[in-house]
């Protein structure tokens, strides 16, 4: 068993990099949160019954992990404005730049926010993000404008 | 201005040669599995674990107080303790630590993962403060006992009535000002150590009960 679970998660792991990537802001939080993921992934494998699909499975539980977890701080948003002028400062932006501007945006947004936004930028459909938060596919839909309105005043910017 | 849809074009461009740099290989997945979880479930147990043992090691130091002192009073007294306080909130402390021990809520969507959780963390907390705020006076009182009654032994306090219910008065008076005082001291502490991560999960299950 331990032989094909390192295979799923070496296969997939991805999707952990990615939610540790839109939840810790350095390096040693990542990797601290990588390891967290791995071992509660490894408790839950033996009740994994593919009633849902491996990633969906993957991402519940390694958002639940990174949403439990015990982490450092967190921004706070009174320095949201100080984000916003620091990209309207610059003019010409390069696509790099654009994925830094995105994961600071993100940073500011809650931990429920970001599970959201990171299920919506890997282009999962609202039915699935119901079924791994918990809500309804409609109430998704709702959480999701109003992401995307946080967003979007976070990255006011001129191209 | 960028539109919300640039995101997912950048995101999905950007992404997985961002994420390829911190990609593992297979055997430190599985030096992985052997390290320690820092899971606030696991961190409970392990707490609760201490717990336990305190709890043992006060259980045994309450049965050497009658061995020491040798007197029918002090004998039922400790028995009384032990059976009343000690034993039910042993067995109960065994109970919760098995309890935890199975807990897995992350199988779950994360609104109920984390409903089951915040219920588990504020029995935990409940039971830890009352424990420990229940054990400030029997220990403070039985403390305060075994000192004068060996004061009184060593010579001192000669003229000194240790059973007299003027002195008894004056021990449960200091046993129980002892827990008024820990009282908010427990209370700062239970918070310190979880409490704030526990409003931080509540906070989180409130934003996806907002639709209800």
């Amino acid at each position: 068993m331990e032989q094909l679970f390192v295979q799923t998660i070496n296969q997939h792991q991805g999707i952990l990099h990615k939610v540790c990537r839109i939840y810790c802001h350095n390096q040693e939080d990542h990797n601290d949160l990588f390891q967290e993921i791995v071992l509660q992934l490894w408790k839950a494998f033996p009740s994994f019954r593919s009633e849902s699909k491996i990633t969906t499975w993957m991402y519940r539980i390694a958002l639940n992990t990174a949403i439990s977890g015990l982490r450092k701080k967190k921004i706070t948003l009174t320095e949201l404005e100080k984000i916003s002028f620091q990209i309207e400062d610059k003019k010409e932006i390069t696509i790099e730049e654009d994925l830094q501007q995105l994961y600071k945006a993100i940073e500011y947004l809650s931990d429920i926010e970001k599970s959201i936004v990171l299920l919506y930028l890997e282009d999962k459909p609202y039915e699935e993000i119901a079924e791994i938060t918990g809500i309804t596919a409609n109430y998704v839909a709702v959480k999701m404008n109003r992401i995307k309105e946080k967003l979007r005043t976070l990255l006011k910017t001129e191209r | 201005m960028i539109e919300l849809d640039d995101l997912k074009n950048i995101w999905s461009s950007n992404i997985e040669s961002d994420i390829g740099k911190q990609s593992i290989e297979q055997e430190k997945i599985r030096t992985l599995l052997k390290s320690k979880s820092t899971n606030i479930i696991d961190k409970v147990r392990t707490n609760l674990l201490r717990e336990i043992i305190m709890f043992c090691v006060c259980l045994v130091l309450v049965a050497c107080v009658p061995v020491y002192l040798q007197t029918k009073e002090v004998f039922i007294l400790c028995a009384i303790i032990v059976a009343v306080i000690f034993i039910p909130y042993l067995i109960y402390y065994l109970k919760k630590y098995r309890e935890l021990k199975r807990f897995f809520s992350y199988n779950e969507n994360m609104k109920s993962s984390l409903q089951q959780l915040i219920q588990q963390l504020e029995k935990y907390l409940s039971i830890y403060f009352w424990g420990s705020l229940l054990l400030t006076p029997v220990s403070g009182f039985l403390l305060c006992f075994v000192i004068l009654y060996e004061m009184k032994a060593l010579g001192f306090l000669l003229y000194f009535d240790v059973y007299s219910s003027a002195t008894l008065s004056m021990i449960l008076s200091f046993a129980l000002l002892l827990t008024l005082i820990s009282y908010p001291v427990m209370k700062w502490y239970i918070r310190k150590l979880y409490g704030q991560h526990l409003e931080k999960l509540k906070g989180c299950l409130k934003e996806l009960e907002e639709a209800e």
